[in-house]
């Protein structure tokens, strides 16, 4: 039975990997694939079930192969399956199943159509293992092809401007989901000191570490950086606004993501690790005043938008907000419930929804009666047309992120803009050199100046990476100071007494190799004569189709996705930091959000977006 | 230092003389000055080093040595030497951290030593001239800290409180225990320090012009020493109430240790402190009094420091506390009347005297009278009158006040000015300052003869004003200098404030400034001397003929903005159209290639695109050659092959729309759109929404704008966040010109602007303007204009650009460089366009040169066998292309049926209400305007409906729903059936139901509207109608009227399937209704009065073709008799089969179904396909469409034109005249032209002018589709339906006499203009001579067609033949249309 679940999301990933032996044209041999591999998660999972209620429905566990073992952490492939983890799972295959299904016909001859199942597939394969996972790693890697398929399938219509930009900003603010949880898996080593176990959860209350510096602030921070994690990926306040934005592509993937699967797995996630805030009652109010303030102002947005999709999605968000309510009360069983219901419903209204106007117009040829004036006296009136007014601004959350996320962001980096791309080597390698000849000669450092040396290297990386950030004219520059941030980042895990040169090589090793995929990506398009500033969007995935696929997979590789060793690298240094070194958390934080940020933006600007040569049809920006 | 020049233009007298001569020249003024000097500086000499921890004589002998040694040293002669309060932080911190005490003070004695020598070195460097590298705000920042310090410090002493309660607190906490302080006060020494402090704040204030000589310190002396006396405190007291002096004699001598070295951090820190902010202060002193000086004497600050240096130095040795110029005693000295150094010296000398001889007396001065002095100096130092002053100048300087103030008190002086100095930088770089010009000379100076210009370039500020000072230092006196202010971006207090000293300097040199362009630049404050900005950030040159003047007629402007919009009006209304009907007046390339170059559309494919369709064959190079020669020449031929097949040519894609309003970016660095469209958008979509949102806009009754400011006045929100904006929204004279003018500026532009604005999202503002002219459109009705669209939009742009670009923004045109563009002037057409041109003539010609061939064939073969026939049935159809297929098998099918093609309204113009609806429906052709209206008046099912509601309490609805929802769905993946919410073609009318077709005997009206048609009316409808049809005779017993629709599901363009000559609508209705009208009775009488008659067996049957689903229902069966019923029986078996081969037929198109299996299995496919909610292209609509054929039907019935022909049956033998045709051709342009154009373009460019695919399609408040939930509205058609659509023009063949023809279509301009201007072809086939004819130039020429014709006698064969497309690219999508073929 164990093994079963192991087995489940190798499905997907194969028929994955088929499909990409077809081409665009085979339509049919891509959509028996992808059943196919459906059918055999169908048919695993019906055996799994037989077998689950045979013995008792408990919680089931499979220990896999440890990838990666060293004295004070491991890294090991665990699957987790309980009744909640069931439940999601018999929701996604089915809802997948039947939107394959759909999209058979729906999607044909499209221009995308193996590129739209190749990420639903992919998607699957993530949502699998998230809803698996039986550590917090695992876990992690299938959240994060949950935010690179939504990416990707937001961006489906990568010629237009408004799905490629709507794409970013919605992938930028999963990553500080994503970052969310990296701290998360942080913190929780150095709480109980090594990964955890979705299946031993219940027992580790308690056995806490004895160095912990500050108890209840672990006690707090553990949960805190869950509930946001969750709070990102399931669209609660302040963070609403993505989902309407994220409805760009084909009908069908929005409903399985931003309509179903995808947007609930915040949910999962804080169902998952109940047992880490069961007893913080400051969390559980958190959550639930989230909740029904999400719930109550989702509802407000939805009820006066005219688009319908937008409606569905704040509807959505709406029962999301009622699902951690559910949640912070510990019911999680009527939240499971509630998600299976919300899932199915907005999946459905959403696939149906361009039939609303037929639908209710010819309604209205019966039953219209045009509503009454708004009175606009008295303060309930007044009232009245306030909330509607917040309610068509999506009460200001899109301006929000805007103002408070990125303006800041964006006038932090041109800060450095008079870096230019001479200065920024002469200013980034001598320091490197220097703190890398400390590194090994650690002896002639007075400690006092030793200590802070982790931060000044971090704070060199973030300056790079701001820079990178705003970056405007040379992609090549803005990809190279990725990769000295990065070599600045290990420069600062280096200083740490638990150095190991191994876990380092690690980390690198997978960004080196994406690093020199990407210049020479780059440099092909440039010497093909294509422009490749960062000042607008080339689109050059109509020329270079394959070109950009292959810099996807450098970008992937370079941001850490769990396509390289990179991120067990990532994983472990990250583990080095202290308890006591929150500057240097922060820096780090903030370095790799922003280093995820400048990834995507250099991918989009240069492969998404309208085509700049005039030989074609291109949309207009607005549409 | 602030800058006090009352004085400073009194006199122009003699300058003093200097050295000896100059004291005797001076002698008395210098001496009585040097005493009063004296005065000043010996309590607060004393007090100074008291504070500093020094021994407090050493004070005394500082300002001793500063007096009698440096006098001969120092480059300033007003200046006076002697300790300053500046100082006591630093000297205090030093001692302190040296440990205290002696040993403290004599560590700081070896500081001292140092700094003085580095002072020294300043000096000899000339380092005096880097004193401008630090901002004025921030050394005044720097100063009140100080002074801040002192006050805390002093406050302490002036009580009188013990010195162990303040050991080891820092200014800040010293300030939080004055409460404790005040508590342990001892009351007789406050007093004393009390009165003092009155005496020192007080005194200035006095006015009288004697007392006021007196010196405040003097006074206070004169006080507290007699109260001391008189207290006792010499021996009441504690013994740190008065100061210890004791003799200066016995104290001097060698007092410096230089042991402080071993202390590398500290020693270095201080010794930087002391020569850094010891010569600063010195040299702002020098400055100052420079200015105060009557005689303007020219100071040398280098000369300066290297005295201050080596007195420092000497002084130290001796154990003195360092020492400056200092500034408030030498301002005392220039204001009573010093004149020369000799005054310094005096005042020394005064000091040594006293000093040696009365220090006894100098001890009964108490603490707190000197505390009370030094006090006084803090609150000058940090007067709330600097905060003030600073905020003048400019906020920013207040800022770094603040700043370096805060650095200061909380960590020392050195980090306080370094970030005074950062946040400077900072904030130039925020006000558009590059990094390097920060630090790069600013200054280009030009000599021409007696005049210099001086062009100072992008920044001029604090950090690079040493090099323009020293550029301004080589220019000669007494020129004419022009200071050039307009290529400069910034430029600081600092740099204003030295210029300002520069030009009043030259001036008084005799010299002449003149400053050129400084009025263009911004202040930041009123202050004349604030830091400025410039407005035009570079001039540049204006092109030659430039004009901006021009005048704006809004009333044209914004009917030329309606006419070019796209005119689609609702979803549910969906009529196709021209999209370049604004064009239309052109000729049809001339206008295609205009709007190409206006608005950026692609209108023709691209050249390789033509390139391939030659190289696969489908266009054919006779065909090529015969068109290069036809429009070319011969002579032509071999070069116009070449540049069409070989030569390069790129596609540029630059249009002329956008241009003016691409400049925001390019200012401001943000994308306005990207600010204003999601908040316009959804405004707007809210506003006109027509049932998707649960709460609609509360207040659209009297249009946009007052419904916003309604909003705006009762609601505690906005949708703006600029006060402006709302105060504009709510002002009475709010007009389009004024917020044009805001945005915009130069009245030439407006135009331009608005187009630029509204064409960025033209989906939007054409269904407005489309709404505007015919609200009907909308079920619920809004009050709109366009106008007051685009000024919503205006204020939506003002709204954001206040927000984000600053309140400092100006309106696009103010830096404009360009003309104003007349967007819509003539468009030259190059070779490309030319090359094009040719390339679709060809391609259109291919196919068409193909239908002429088999039709001449045909024309040839049907003059032989002409046999009347004993037909069978008669079936009127509409004459939409998508029936050329059902025709022609039913002809197939029942060879002796006859078919029969008109436009499906069937002469009925109404308005149809439905049973218990509340709106009319128009069914006819767009430009009719019905008279009548035809109710339903009975039905046997009620028309359903379902409520539904969403929310919070959606919750529990969720719970049931979901799983019901996906039950149902997942069934209907795999058996579609018909739902509610599927458009059901056949649900508009109840198929039972009854309708009232004839009027009452007295006409009842309903708005307008006559209720059913008079018998009259009736007669001569069908009349028209028959007689136009060539159906005056010869009618079957049952004549059915097949009407046609479609039904689709999880479609919003289901409207573009239905009936294009009922407006969008199923044509069923018209069906019946005509029907009525030839089954009644009276009609009839009246027909046969007139000649027609139709005998009593002939029975009408209205039905409709559901054009999706392949299905045809008839309508009031239960009228027919018996015998005609059994015949309908008999001929329903045929009609299915005929279905059946439809079905097939379209099938083969269709990659989901497979047509090698059995056709009932296909037809029950085809069935699904209408009610699956996952099938985006439930049918193909018009996709294909090329031809229209006027003529009689046996002409084209054994043709196999694979549904891309309108078909209108007319009999060229009935109409001699012409009056039949005319009647005929009316609607036919406008109707079959207006899809095939609409059809074209889509095609040609499905991104601007089509909808894109479908798939991602949002429903936008039921009145139209956006791709996302903050795009704009996207007009045409969407991908789905003109995949497979060859984009050729219409090509219309008549089959009547040309000249007949042509004199018939000029007699209808508008109509004539179609084919005219090309956007119609027209052929027509000669009855004579069955020799086809083509209109050129306005006549008829022979044409012969040279293609080869097919002939084939299985039509199943044919249609099972051709592959599946591969892709929707028109290079595979076009491959499976089938050619023409003949059968039979």
């Amino acid at each position: 039975m164990e093994n079963i679940i192991a087995i489940l999301p190798l499905f997907p990933l194969v028929g994955l990997l088929i499909i990409q032996l077809f081409n665009n044209k085979s339509e049919v041999a891509i959509y028996r694939t992808a059943m196919l591999s459906v059918f055999g998660v169908i048919g695993s999972l019906v055996v799994l079930t037989v077998l689950w209620i045979q013995n008792g429905m408990g919680s089931v566990s499979f220990d896999g192969p440890i990838l990666y073992h060293s004295k004070e952490s491991e890294f090991g492939v665990n699957f987790f399956l309980d009744t909640f983890g069931w439940v999601y799972l018999m929701v996604s295959t089915i809802i997948t199943s039947l939107i394959f299904k759909f999209s058979k016909t729906y999607i044909h001859r499209e221009k995308g159509f193996k590129r739209f199942f190749s990420n639903m597939m992919f998607f699957y394969t993530g949502l699998l293992v998230v809803l698996l996972a039986g550590n917090l790693e695992i876990l992690f890697i299938g959240w994060e092809i949950l935010g690179v398929t939504s990416f990707f399938l937001i961006g489906f219509y990568r010629e237009r401007y408004l799905p490629v930009k709507n794409a970013l900003k919605v992938v930028s603010l999963y990553r500080i989901a994503d970052i969310a949880l990296l701290c998360g898996i942080w913190i929780c080593h150095h709480y109980y000191g090594h990964s955890i176990h979705f299946s031993t959860l219940e027992t580790l209350k308690g056995s806490t570490q004895p160095h912990i510096m500050n108890e209840s602030f672990y006690h707090f921070m553990i949960p805190a950086i869950f509930l946001l994690a969750a709070m990102v990926k399931s669209a609660q306040l302040p963070f609403s606004s993505w989902v309407p934005r994220a409805m760009e592509g084909p009908t069908t993937s929005s409903a399985i993501f931003y309509g179903s699967l995808s947007v609930h797995i915040g949910v999962f996630l804080l169902i998952r690790t109940f047992p880490f805030w069961e007893e913080n009652f400051v969390l559980r109010t958190m959550m639930g005043s989230i909740g029904v303030l999400t719930a109550i102002i989702a509802t407000l947005t939805a009820r006066v938008q005219p688009s319908v999709k937008t409606q569905i999605g704040y509807s959505s968000i709406a029962q999301i907000g009622l699902m951690f309510v559910w949640v912070s009360m510990g019911w999680s069983w009527l939240a499971i419930i509630h998600f299976a219901c919300n899932a199915f419903l907005r999946a459905y209204q959403l696939l149906v929804s361009p039939s609303i106007l037929s639908y209710r117009i010819h309604n209205q040829f019966f039953d219209f009666v045009k509503p009454k004036m708004q009175s606009t006296e008295g303060f309930f009136n007044k009232l009245k047309l306030t909330v509607y007014v917040l309610g068509l601004k999506e009460f200001n959350l899109d301006t929000m992120m805007f103002r408070f996320l990125w303006q800041p962001l964006k006038k932090a980096g041109n800060l450095f803009s008079f870096l230019n791309i001479q200065t920024t080597y002469v200013l980034a390698i001598p320091p490197f050199l220097v703190g890398f000849y400390a590194v090994f000669n650690q002896e002639f450092i007075p400690k006092a100046i030793l200590s802070y040396l982790p931060e000044a290297f971090a704070l060199f990386g973030l300056i790079f990476i701001l820079k990178a950030f705003v970056e405007r004219k040379s992609a090549l520059n803005a990809w190279v100071l990725i990769m000295v941030n990065q070599l600045y980042q290990s420069l600062t895990f280096m200083f740490n007494e638990e150095f190991d040169m191994q876990q380092v090589g690690l980390f690198l090793s997978g960004i080196l190799i994406s690093t020199l995929i990407g210049i020479y990506s780059i440099n092909k398009l440039r010497i093909q004569g294509e422009k490749v500033s960062l000042n607008r969007f080339h689109g050059h995935s109509f020329e270079h189709p394959r070109l950009a696929f292959v810099f996807a997979l450098a970008c992937l590789g370079l941001s850490g996705f769990p396509i390289t060793p990179t991120f067990i690298g990532e994983d472990l240094m990250l583990g080095h930091i202290h308890e006591n070194q929150y500057p240097l958390l922060a820096m780090l934080v903030l370095n790799i959000i922003l280093d995820g940020l400048v990834i995507f933006r250099i991918y989009s600007r240069l492969f998404l977006g309208p085509h700049t040569k005039g030989y074609h049809e291109v949309a207009y920006r607005s549409s | 230092m602030s800058s006090n020049n009352t004085q400073s233009n009194t006199s122009t007298q003699e300058v003093p003389k200097d050295w000896l001569e100059g004291l005797k020249q001076n002698f008395s003024s210098d001496l009585t000055s040097g005493f009063i000097v004296f005065l000043l500086a010996l309590p607060l000499s004393l007090g100074i080093a008291g504070a500093s921890g020094f021994p407090p004589i050493m004070g005394v002998l500082s300002a001793i040595i500063g007096g009698v040694f440096a006098t001969f040293l120092t480059g300033s002669p007003l200046s006076i030497k002697g300790p300053a309060a500046g100082l006591i932080v630093i000297v205090a911190g030093a001692v302190s951290e040296f440990g205290g005490g002696t040993i403290g003070w004599q560590l700081t004695l070896g500081v001292m030593v140092v700094a003085g020598l580095i002072q020294v070195l300043f000096g000899v460097l000339k380092f005096g001239k880097y004193v401008d590298i630090f901002p004025l705000s921030a050394i005044h920042g720097m100063l009140a800290a100080i002074g801040l310090i002192i006050i805390a410090k002093q406050v302490p002493v002036l009580l009188n409180v013990d010195p162990a309660m303040m050991k080891g607190k820092g200014p800040i906490s010293l300030i939080l225990h004055i409460p404790e302080f005040i508590a342990n006060l001892d009351p007789k020494v406050s007093i004393i320090g009390a009165v003092s402090l009155v005496l020192m704040m007080g005194w200035p204030l006095i006015k009288q012009k004697h007392l006021k000589k007196i010196p405040a310190p003097l006074l206070v002396l004169l006080f507290a020493i007699p109260a001391g006396v008189f207290m006792g405190l010499k021996d009441g007291s504690p013994d740190y109430t008065l100061i210890k002096v004791g003799n200066i004699a016995e104290q001097v001598g060698w007092n410096v240790d230089f042991s402080g070295v071993s202390v590398v951090g500290v020693f270095i820190k201080y010794v930087i402190m002391v020569a850094l902010v010891g010569s600063l202060e010195s040299l702002l002193t020098v400055k100052a009094i420079d200015m105060m000086d009557p005689f303007k004497r020219k100071s040398d600050p280098n000369k300066d420091i290297i005295a201050v240096g080596v007195a420092n130095t000497f002084a130290a040795v001796l154990g003195g506390i360092p020492m400056i110029s200092e500034v408030a005693r030498s301002s005392a000295n220039v204001q009573n009347g010093g004149k020369t150094r000799w005054a310094n010296f005096f005042h020394g000398v005064f000091l040594l005297i006293f000093a040696l001889a009365a220090y006894p007396l100098l001890e009964m001065i108490p603490n707190a009278a000197l505390a009370a002095m030094l006090i006084s100096v803090g609150v000058k130092l940090a007067h709330p009158k600097e905060f003030t002053h600073m905020y003048k100048i400019g906020p920013e300087q207040l800022a770094i006040f603040l700043t370096t103030i805060f650095f200061t008190l909380f960590e020392d002086l050195l980090i306080g000015i370094a970030s005074g100095m950062a946040l400077k930088m900072v904030l130039h770089v925020l006000r558009g300052a590059s990094w390097k010009s920060l630090f790069k000379a600013a200054i280009v100076v030009e000599e021409d003869g007696d005049e210099v210009n001086i062009h100072l370039q992008e920044a001029a500020v604090f950090s690079n004003y040493m090099a323009i000072k020293s550029r301004l230092a080589t220019i000669p006196q007494g020129k004419h200098v022009f200071i050039d202010f307009t290529k400069l971006t910034l430029i600081d207090h600092s740099v204003m404030e030295n210029l300002h000293h520069f030009i009043e300097d030259y001036t008084n040199a005799g010299g002449q400034v003149t400053l050129v362009g400084l009025e263009e630049m911004k202040a930041v404050s009123s202050h004349p001397l604030a830091a400025r900005k410039a407005i035009i950030k570079s001039s540049i040159e204006l092109k030659p003929g430039f004009d901006s003047a021009g005048r704006f007629d809004e009333e044209k402007v914004l009917h030329d903005l309606r006419h070019y919009l796209p005119e689609q009006a609702a979803l549910k209304d969906f009529v196709h159209h021209n999209s370049l009907h604004a064009f239309q007046d052109k000729e049809f390339f001339d206008a295609i290639f205009t709007a190409t170059e206006i608005f950026g559309i692609h209108s023709t494919f691209n050249i390789n695109e033509y390139r391939k369709l030659y190289k696969q064959g489908r266009i054919r190079p006779d065909i090529l050659d015969r068109v290069i020669v036809d429009n070319k020449g011969i002579d032509q031929l071999g070069k116009y092959i070449h540049t069409m097949l070989e030569k390069p040519f790129t596609h540029t894609n630059s249009p002329r729309i956008g241009r003016l309003r691409k400049k925001w970016k390019h200012q401001y660095h943000f994308d306005l759109n990207d600010r204003v469209q999601p908040i316009l958008f959804r405004v707007i979509g809210a506003y006109l929404d027509q049932g998707i949102a649960i709460d609609h806009f509360p207040l659209t009754d009297n249009g946009l704008l007052a419904g916003i400011r309604q909003l705006e006045e009762h609601s505690f929100s906005s949708f703006f966040n600029s006060k402006r904006v709302r105060q504009l929204l709510l002002s009475d004279n709010l007009s389009l010109v004024h917020l044009l003018k805001i945005v915009v500026g130069k009245e030439a532009y407006y135009e331009q602007y608005i187009f630029d604005q509204q064409f960025s999202h033209k989906g939007w503002s054409g269904i407005i303007g489309a709404i505007e002219t015919t609200p009907e459109t909308l079920l619920f009705s809004k009050s709109i204009v366009l106008k007051e669209f685009i000024m919503l939009e205006l204020l939506l742009e003002i709204d954001v650009l206040d927000t984000y670009a600053g309140k400092k923004w100006q309106s696009i045109t103010t830096q404009i460089d360009v003309a104003p563009e007349n967007y819509f002037a003539k468009v030259e057409h190059g070779e490309l366009h030319e090359v094009l041109k040719l390339w679709q003539l060809a391609f259109e010609w291919d196919y068409y040169d193909e239908v002429l061939a088999a039709l001449q064939n045909v024309a040839l073969k049907k003059v032989k066998e002409q046999e009347p026939k004993k037909k069978s049935f008669q079936a009127l159809f509409c004459i939409d292309d998508r029936e050329d297929s059902i025709r022609r098998h039913f002809e197939y099918i029942d060879p002796n049926c006859e078919t029969i093609g008109a436009p499906g309204f069937f002469g009925a113009a109404i308005n149809f209400q439905a049973f218990g609806s509340k709106f009319y429906e128009k069914n006819c052709p767009v430009p009719i305007t019905p008279k009548h209206l035809i109710k339903e008046v009975e039905t046997k099912n009620q028309h359903k409906t379902e409520g539904s509601n969403k929310g919070l309490f959606g919750f529990v609805r969720s719970l049931a729903l979901g799983f019901v929802a996906t039950s149902r769905f997942a069934i209907d993946l795999y058996k579609p059936k018909m739902r509610p919410d599927i458009a059901d073609a056949y649900s508009h009318m109840d198929i039972h139901g009854k309708l009232k077709v004839e009027a009452d005997a007295n006409p009842k009206f309903e708005n307008g509207l006559q209720i059913g048609y008079t018998v009259e009316e009736m007669a001569d409808v069908v009349y028209g109608l028959l007689r136009n049809h060539g159906m005056t005779s010869g009618l079957t017993d049952i004549v059915y009227l097949i009407a046609h629709g479609s039904s689709s599901a999880n479609n919003p363009h289901h409207g573009a399937h239905d009936c294009g000559a009922c407006s969008g609508r199923p044509g069923a209705v018209n069906a019946r209704v005509f029907a009525h009208m030839t089954n009644h009775k009276g009609v009839r009488a009246m027909l046969a009065e007139k000649g027609m008659v139709i005998e009593d067996r002939t029975q009408f049957l209205g039905a409709m073709h559901d054009t999706a689903s392949d299905e045809i229902r008839y309508y009031d069966r239960s009228s027919l008799t018996q015998v005609n019923f059994k015949k309908h029986e008999e001929n329903l078996k045929s009609i299915e089969k005929a279905l059946d081969l439809n079905a097939m037929e379209r099938a083969r198109r269709f990659a989901s179904i497979d047509i090698t299996k059995d056709i009932s299995n296909v037809r029950q496919k085809i069935k699904e396909r209408s009610v699956s909610y996952f099938e985006p292209r439930p049918e193909l609509g018009h996709g294909t469409n090329a031809l229209c054929f006027v003529g009689s039907r046996p002409m084209v019935s054994d043709m196999f034109l694979d549904r891309r022909a309108f078909h209108q049956t007319y009999d060229y033998k009935s109409d001699p005249d012409g009056s039949i045709l005319k009647a005929v051709l009316g609607p036919l342009p406008i109707v079959c032209g207006g899809i095939n154009l609409e059809y074209y373009f889509s095609r040609m460019d499905i991104e601007k002018m089509g909808a894109g695919t479908k798939l991602p399609h949002h429903v936008m408040g039921l009145i139209g589709v956006t791709n996302s939930a903050d795009g704009d509205l996207r007009p045409g058609l969407p991908l789905q339906m003109i995949e497979n659509h060859d984009p050729v023009r219409l090509l219309m063949v008549i089959e009547q006499n040309p000249s007949l023809v042509l004199e018939t279509l000029k007699s209808s301009p508008e109509n004539y203009e179609w084919f005219d201007k090309g956007w119609i072809h027209l052929v027509v086939n000669s009855p004579e001579d069955n020799k086809l004819y083509r209109l050129e130039n306005g006549a008829f020429v022979l044409y012969t067609p040279q293609s080869v014709v097919n002939h084939s006698n299985n039509i199943l064969g044919l249609i099972g033949s051709t592959k599946e497309m591969e892709s929707n690219h028109i290079l595979d999508a076009t491959k499976e249309n089938i050619p023409v073929h003949i059968y039979n």
